[in-house]
């Protein structure tokens, strides 16, 4: 195991030495990103202007929620970028090459491919969260379960986007419904915490745990609820385990030379 | 003109083979609306005070409009404009008798045809049998009329934006970031999550006379002054759409001068 992780790190870091050998291009990308994201910041402050506070959320809330999604996108993104890419592994048949090497197959494929504007949502996200916490004074207890149920949100992220992604062993074709079916699961997300009514943010932070990636660090760490950082975990526990159980049954059907269907 | 109807209309026709594509695209597109409309009617009731602004009807008919236009992926010619560019292939459709920047258009619009009929009929069915029709002080014809004329139009200005984006490639390595802030502008501006009328006055002028709100004026259609603002709209787009060719036959022309043609 500790060999497969020091793989995936030495993966990573060269990932990263190669885009910045095109320097201007980097940061291009990077910085393109973080502008993008803040099209997000601007619609729903003006969102929040026009409604005033929400169920106890006011617009930090709301900049700190799109903080939490960007990092938890970002770090999906940023360093498992191969599993957005194995639909096209799994259709032209090029899945061999990650069996068949002698590491974990799941961080030989996570860190096969790499995307330059991830590192923008990743560093706009963070510096947003440290903003936030900074900005509503956060303390000590409320610091760690913020951070808790962030890394159990990015997690859960990485689970919920390999779930999405497995599609495609069981579909001819499936590389066009994976992106629909993540979509599903990306969008509300992105839409204030405080505005959902109670029965769709219990199934929003359950069926599709989209909650759990954007609203629930910011409940967490606003009333200082123990309690959400348990649903979070048990909810990242119960996606993580579903994965891992799909991902082997999907990698037991992949079947050489796809290309040829 | 009959020309470009025919190549939309072969793209389309090709692109029916792929049905889980467009079965899937809509199943996305119902659920989100339908999750908007539920959000959307939570917000009202929490907050009343947002029907000054917008009733309520006509904030969901709004973002249906948006979500219905989307599905069209006028967008997609700027990635097209760049994939052409990076990969050198631009090369080969110069050799085609239809110009380059049309045949981009027509494949995109032929692409998204079918995803597009198919949303404004849900969008449509949606709306209407959730939340009823929209408030608009004007009769239903002239709505509709003025809908189609404005729908058409928009999306005109909403092509020669994005090749304008996609034009810019020639000079810049990545037109991406271009995209990404061009496509954000029109999506605050066009009220795609949030309606324009819940903005500031000033952005609400902002979002109306610029081209960003221009290209996505459909939303527009759906407020209840719009009877009244009808013809500030037409104006605004018409605007655009001229200083828009314009400038596409100014940046093309130096574009296509830079192109050298390896073989």
């Amino acid at each position: 195991m500790k060999k497969d992780i020091l793989y995936f790190i030495a993966q990573t870091k060269y990932n990263i030495k190669n885009a910045h050998a095109l320097r201007s291009s980097f940061w291009v990308g990077v910085w393109s990103m973080v502008l993008n994201n803040f099209s997000f910041f601007i619609m729903w402050m003006l969102f929040m202007k026009a409604t005033g506070p929400i169920n106890g959320w006011s617009a930090m809330d709301v900049f700190g929620m799109l903080g939490v999604a960007m990092t938890c996108f970002g770090f999906a993104h940023g360093f498992f970028y191969g599993i957005i890419d194995l639909p096209q592994f799994v259709m032209r048949g090029t899945f061999d090459s990650v069996l068949l090497a002698p590491v974990n197959s799941f961080l030989k494929l996570s860190g096969s491919s790499f995307s330059v504007t991830a590192y923008g949502d990743l560093l706009l996200g963070g510096v947003v969260c440290i903003i936030y916490g900074i900005y509503s004074h956060f303390d000590f207890y409320a610091w760690v379960l913020f951070i808790i149920t962030l890394i159990l949100g990015c997690v859960l992220f990485v689970a919920i986007r390999l779930l999405c992604a497995l599609i495609v062993f069981f579909m001819h074709d499936g590389e066009v419904v994976v992106m629909q079916v993540f979509e599903i699961f990306l969008r509300p997300g992105l839409y204030p915490g405080s505005i959902f009514p109670d029965k769709l943010k219990i199934f929003c932070m359950t069926v599709i745990p989209t909650l759990i990636t954007s609203a629930v660090p910011i409940d967490t760490a606003k009333f200082n609820s123990i309690k959400f950082m348990l649903v979070s975990l048990s909810v990242t526990i119960v996606w993580v385990l579903i994965t891992a159980a799909v991902f082997r049954i999907s990698v037991r059907r992949y079947e050489s030379g796809n290309f040829l269907r | 003109m009959y020309k470009g109807f025919y190549f939309i209309y072969i793209i389309a026709k090709n692109s029916v083979e792929q049905k889980k594509r467009v079965i899937f695209q809509m199943a996305n597109h119902v659920i989100f609306l339908l999750f908007s409309l539920y959000l959307y009617k939570h917000v009202y009731e929490l907050v009343p005070g947002l029907k000054d602004k917008l009733p309520f009807a006509n904030a969901v008919w709004s973002m249906s409009a948006y979500f219905m236009v989307f599905w069209l992926g006028v967008r997609n010619i700027e990635r097209r404009f760049r994939e052409d560019i990076q990969s050198g292939n631009i090369e080969m459709y110069l050799l085609r008798p239809i110009g380059y920047v049309w045949q981009k258009v027509f494949v995109v619009l032929g692409q998204g045809l079918y995803s597009f009929i198919s949303a404004t009929i849900l969008s449509v069915a949606v709306s209407y049998f959730v939340v009823g029709l929209p408030e608009i002080n004007t009769t239903f014809w002239f709505w509709i009329l003025g809908v189609l004329i404005i729908l058409i139009l928009s999306q005109v200005l909403t092509c020669i934006i994005f090749v304008l984006s996609g034009l810019t490639g020639f000079w810049l390595e990545n037109s991406e970031p271009v995209h990404f802030l061009v496509s954000k502008l029109i999506m605050i501006f066009g009220g795609a999550w949030v309606p324009v009328a819940f903005f500031p006055k000033a952005l609400q002028l902002f979002a109306q006379f610029s081209p960003f709100g221009g290209s996505m004026a459909v939303t527009f259609t759906m407020y209840p002054n719009f009877p009244q603002q009808f013809p500030l709209l037409l104006f605004n787009i018409l605007f655009w759409i001229i200083v828009g060719l314009l400038l596409v036959r100014f940046v093309s022309s130096r574009a296509f001068a830079k192109l050298a043609v390896n073989g």
